[in-house]
């Protein structure tokens, strides 16, 4: 399709924007956070048809793991923690950023070990059950960290300061997220080139078939779920630093909003596709921006009318229906040839 | 193919033999299908004489007239294959019985079916060929029909003809567009261009409820269409859905029941539970709740056991000779579809490729070659 | 003492009060085609849903290759080499059909697919090869599940034989389809058969069918065996007439 043109307008705007809008550099942060929670939701929702409620506990539990990695590696976490804040320890420039790299590994790596721990709990359940008990999964871990003290409990933990220059700390983190949403899209792109995305799909359109095919639809699951898990947790991660300081209700396990808010946007540009997640990120975005700046107070009914009417009246998304109406375009044709030997007519 | 006319010599002796043995055979065999062992047995009797008469070179191991009764001696003979593609086209012309017999042999790729058939379709019938098929005025005209699901055309400018009172059967490769033809008529495919017209009226746009209340069409799907947690009563209840009163289903419901005692003794019992061939009885005396005068039947026979095939279509049979309702079919099992309908149609890639009356159909060698298995 | 690639012994099912398969017996010789025929719910799917593991069965035992597999599931099965068609037929109706042939591909271990691999090459190939088979190479690209009654089963005989099983359970494969692709698919079965070496065992209800293609069949009836031999010999059986084939 247009994908040049995509990448072209996106790369473009993704190197330049906070050049071009300095003032909106968090924001446009903040675009390609919402483009890595919708692609990395979609490997298990639209491709595999396991539409999780509860990917949001990645994005946390990578957050704490970051925290924690960061704090614990140069002082010790429970006094930091207890403190409230009234302690600022200083943190060296190399041991700010040490620390920021392995947290951001250690959270990505734990994540996954969560996801496989958590999969053992919630891939035996199908359909609306799995939905309800990822779900659940996201509210647990929100209480759960919520009272464990030495993590900060319902105060939360107060992150380390980037040794930068006011001006270019949003800049940094700003980088971070681009780079992660990035490579969070080729993996995506990459793995559902292979057997993987074919295995992905099957199991979507008919799991027991699947099975009875003799693919091993488990082994599957848990890959997706982990891949996603990575990549949230290390934008958990960066997402505590670029905040400054993270707790368990609306930073790190921001359950109903952007929990839900990965579903939608990928129900709005259209689930199941590359572009998909993307598209409707981007999309969305620009609705909650401008509404939150210029309709204050109604910007909630109207992400909730966006709901309503793409689940009710919409659901195959923007990129389900361009290709219903041009399938030539993606390929589906019939060809006119009879045969797979290119010799003969 | 040298030895084609000493077949068709033999094919038509048996053929005669065949014709003249059936009246008896059939009146052994009335519409008594639920008490079949008797009604079996008496024309069990009968059908050895034709069998034997037929049979010239087949290796008879079983002498007895009880076991040459056996619907399908010629495939007990795979060895001797001519005679039994012999046998099947000489009782074919009137009496195949459940799915037919005969052998496999003939082994075309679908490739070769298709080059082989769009010659033919070359010719294909004109209008006029059509309207010669039907008896009296045409009560079902289809004209120049393009008609498809999405934006995919299925069917190209198909004509159809078929009188008041008779039956048409559609055959065809899979994927030709049989099936479209019944969806578009009855109004579940996207029509791009063409009409449907029945007894004089233009019914090309109307929506299925329409279709099944005002113009009297009604439709009956492939397979598996019973409410199966629900009473075979309120699944012919469900049939009468769109009466403006409820009583009224009621009371068509227990016309259904007069007429067919087999759902009058099971009307309190979960749909599900029925056997297959009772399970189609339902569906077909479902559709007759609202009263049609042309059934749509989409592959009456699939997923029968054979000895349920020849009952459902002597239903067929019975509402279209008696009933006088107009039946266009769809059917793969096509040697047995054919032998039933008055007028046969082959479709090949959405068009007409032949027309003829039924049974010149199972007469054509190229129909049989290409679309009969031989 | 012939080979037997599965041996059922003595195996019963019940649906609650239903009883679907009574102490029900029978082999299936290596290399060989047997036919299952019998009256609508007699039992024939149930016998087939033991056998692949979909449900327990509630007494007696299921042997694949002499390995006993009734505590075993369906994809664990099917990992072993024995795989079945559905009568409803089921296909992945969201993917083209070479997407559904392609992931049909074995997944035993030992396999050459695995789970990175990639989508082109060897394994394409032969996907599309064996839609030319069936007809349908020309609408390889189109969304399976846009395909018509028939050709969607035909997409689903295609993925069976796209996996090379050891033995492969059908049920009812003719049913809906064209009488002379019917000739093509049973030359198709016959040579998977000989040449591949799959094991093949087939419900069918289209006489001309099993008759030309099973070496032994068994017939079912309520629930129970009722008859097995020869397909000349079952055919002249009058408890196989009274109970199926009728004698009209």
């Amino acid at each position: 399709m247009n994908e040049k043109l995509a990448y072209i307008g996106l790369g473009v705007f993704g190197v330049l924007g906070p050049f071009l809008f300095p003032d909106y550099t968090l924001q446009i942060a903040m675009l390609w956070i919402m483009v890595l929670m919708a692609s990395t939701w979609d490997i298990t929702g639209g491709q595999m048809g396991y539409n999780s409620l509860g990917n949001i506990t990645f994005f946390g539990v990578g957050m704490y793991i970051s925290a924690a990695v960061q704090v614990s590696m140069f002082y010790d976490l429970a006094d930091y923690t207890a403190s409230y804040g009234a302690i600022k320890p200083v943190f060296t420039e190399s041991q700010y950023y040490t620390g920021l790299g392995i947290g951001i590994i250690a959270a990505g790596l734990g994540c996954v070990v969560t996801s496989l721990l958590l999969g053992l709990a919630v891939f035996g359940l199908r359909g609306p059950y799995f939905a309800i008990g990822t779900l659940g999964v996201a509210v647990a871990a929100r209480e759960v960290a919520g009272t464990i003290d030495t993590i900060g409990g319902g105060a939360g933990i107060s992150m380390p300061f980037l040794p930068l220059p006011i001006e270019y700390r949003s800049a940094f983190f700003y980088i971070l997220c681009f780079i992660l949403a990035v490579a969070a899209h080729f993996v995506i792109r990459w793995l559902f080139s292979t057997q993987f995305g074919l295995a992905a799909n099957a199991i979507r359109d008919d799991e027991d078939k699947a099975e009875a095919m003799g693919i091993p639809t488990l082994r599957y699951k848990q890959v997706g779920w982990a891949i996603a898990a990575f990549f949230m947790g290390c934008m958990g991660a960066v997402f505590g630093n670029m905040v400054g300081y993270i707790e368990p209700l609306e930073v790190a396990f921001p359950v109903a909003t952007f929990g839900i808010f990965m579903v939608a946007m990928s129900l709005l540009g259209g689930k199941g596709t590359l572009w998909g997640p993307v598209l409707g990120a981007v999309l969305f975005h620009i609705v909650k921006e401008t509404t939150w700046t210029y309709l204050l107070g109604l910007q909630w009914v109207v992400l909730g009318l966006i709901l309503i009417v793409n689940i009710v009246y919409f659901q195959q998304g923007i990129m389900g229906w361009l290709q219903a109406k041009f399938p030539e375009r993606f390929g589906i044709v019939v060809d006119s040839s009879m045969t797979a030997d290119k010799g003969d007519a | 193919m040298a030895k084609e006319p000493v077949k068709k010599t033999a094919k038509k002796a048996a053929a005669k033999k065949a014709v003249a043995k059936k009246p008896a055979a059939k009146a052994a065999a009335p519409k008594k299908a639920p008490a079949k062992k008797p009604a079996a047995k008496k024309a069990a009797a009968k059908k050895p004489a034709v069998k034997k008469a037929v049979v010239k070179k087949a290796v008879v191991k079983k002498t007895s007239a009880k076991k040459a009764a056996v619907k399908k001696p010629p495939v007990k003979k795979a060895a001797v294959k001519k005679s039994s593609a012999k046998k099947s086209a000489g009782r074919a012309k009137k009496n195949v019985s459940g799915y037919g017999s005969g052998s496999v042999d003939v082994v075309m790729s679908v490739d070769q079916v298709a080059r082989e058939a769009a010659s033919i379709a070359a010719e294909a019938p004109s209008v006029k060929a059509l309207d010669k098929l039907v008896k009296g005025d045409a009560f079902l005209s289809i004209d120049a029909l393009r008609a498809g699901y999405g934006k995919m055309e299925i069917l190209h400018d198909f004509t159809l003809r078929v009188g008041r009172g008779q039956s048409l059967c559609l055959i065809g490769p899979n994927g030709a567009g049989k099936s479209t033809v019944l969806h578009s008529i009855f109004g579940f495919t996207n029509i791009f261009s063409g009409s449907i017209v029945i007894d004089g009226k233009d019914v090309t746009r109307l929506t299925p409820s329409q279709k099944l209340a005002e113009a009297g069409i009604a439709y009956i799907l492939q397979d598996k269409s019973v409410f199966p947690q629900m009473t075979v009563e309120e699944n012919l209840l469900m049939g009468g859905f769109l009466k403006n009163r409820p009583a009224e289903a009621k009371q068509a419901a227990e016309m259904v029941f007069d007429k067919y005692s087999r759902l009058a003794d099971r009307r309190d019992k979960p749909a599900g539970v029925l056997s297959g061939g009772e399970r189609r009885l339902l569906e077909i005396s479902r559709a007759l709740v609202m009263q049609p005068q042309v059934l749509l039947v989409d592959e009456p026979s699939i997923g029968l056991e054979p000895r349920f095939i020849d009952m459902v279509f002597e239903i067929l049979e019975d509402l279209q000779k008696k009933d006088g309702k107009t039946i266009v079919m769809v059917e793969q099992n096509a040697k047995k579809g054919l032998s039933f309908a008055d007028i046969g149609y082959v479709l090949v890639s959405g068009e007409t490729a032949i027309a003829d009356a039924g049974d010149a159909l199972l007469e054509n060698p190229d129909v049989g070659r290409l679309f009969l298995g031989g | 003492m012939a080979d037997n690639v599965i041996e059922v012994n003595n195996v019963s099912k019940s649906f609650g009060g239903v009883k679907a398969n009574v102490d029900i017996s029978m082999a299936v010789e290596r290399g060989s085609i047997t036919g299952i025929i019998g009256p609508n719910g007699c039992g024939k799917s149930t016998l087939f849903n033991s056998i692949v593991g979909y449900h327990p069965i509630d007494n007696g035992s299921i042997k694949f290759e002499g390995q006993e597999i009734s505590h075993l599931r369906v994809g664990e099965i099917a990992r072993l080499g024995m795989l079945r068609t559905f009568q409803q037929t089921r296909i992945y109706s969201k993917m083209d059909c070479v997407d559904n042939m392609q992931i049909s591909v074995s997944h035993r271990p030992g396999s050459r697919s695995t789970m990175f691999a990639s989508r082109r090459g060897e394994i394409r190939e032969r996907a599309e090869h064996l839609l030319e088979f069936v007809g349908l190479y020309s609408k390889r690209n189109l969304i399976s599940g846009d395909l018509s009654f028939g050709q969607q089963k035909l997409l689903e005989f295609a993925m069976a034989l796209m996996n090379e099983p050891k033995v492969l359970l059908l049920d009812e494969p003719t049913a809906g389809i064209n009488p002379t692709l019917i000739n093509g698919l049973i030359d198709r079965l016959r040579r998977a058969n000989e040449e591949l070496g799959i094991t093949l065992c087939v419900i069918e209800h289209n006489m001309r069918v099993i008759m030309n293609l099973a070496s032994h069949i068994y017939c079912l009836s309520n629930g129970k065996m009722l008859a097995d031999g020869k397909p000349e010999a079952l055919q002249n059986d009058p408890r196989v007439i009274d109970a199926y084939l009728g004698g009209h």
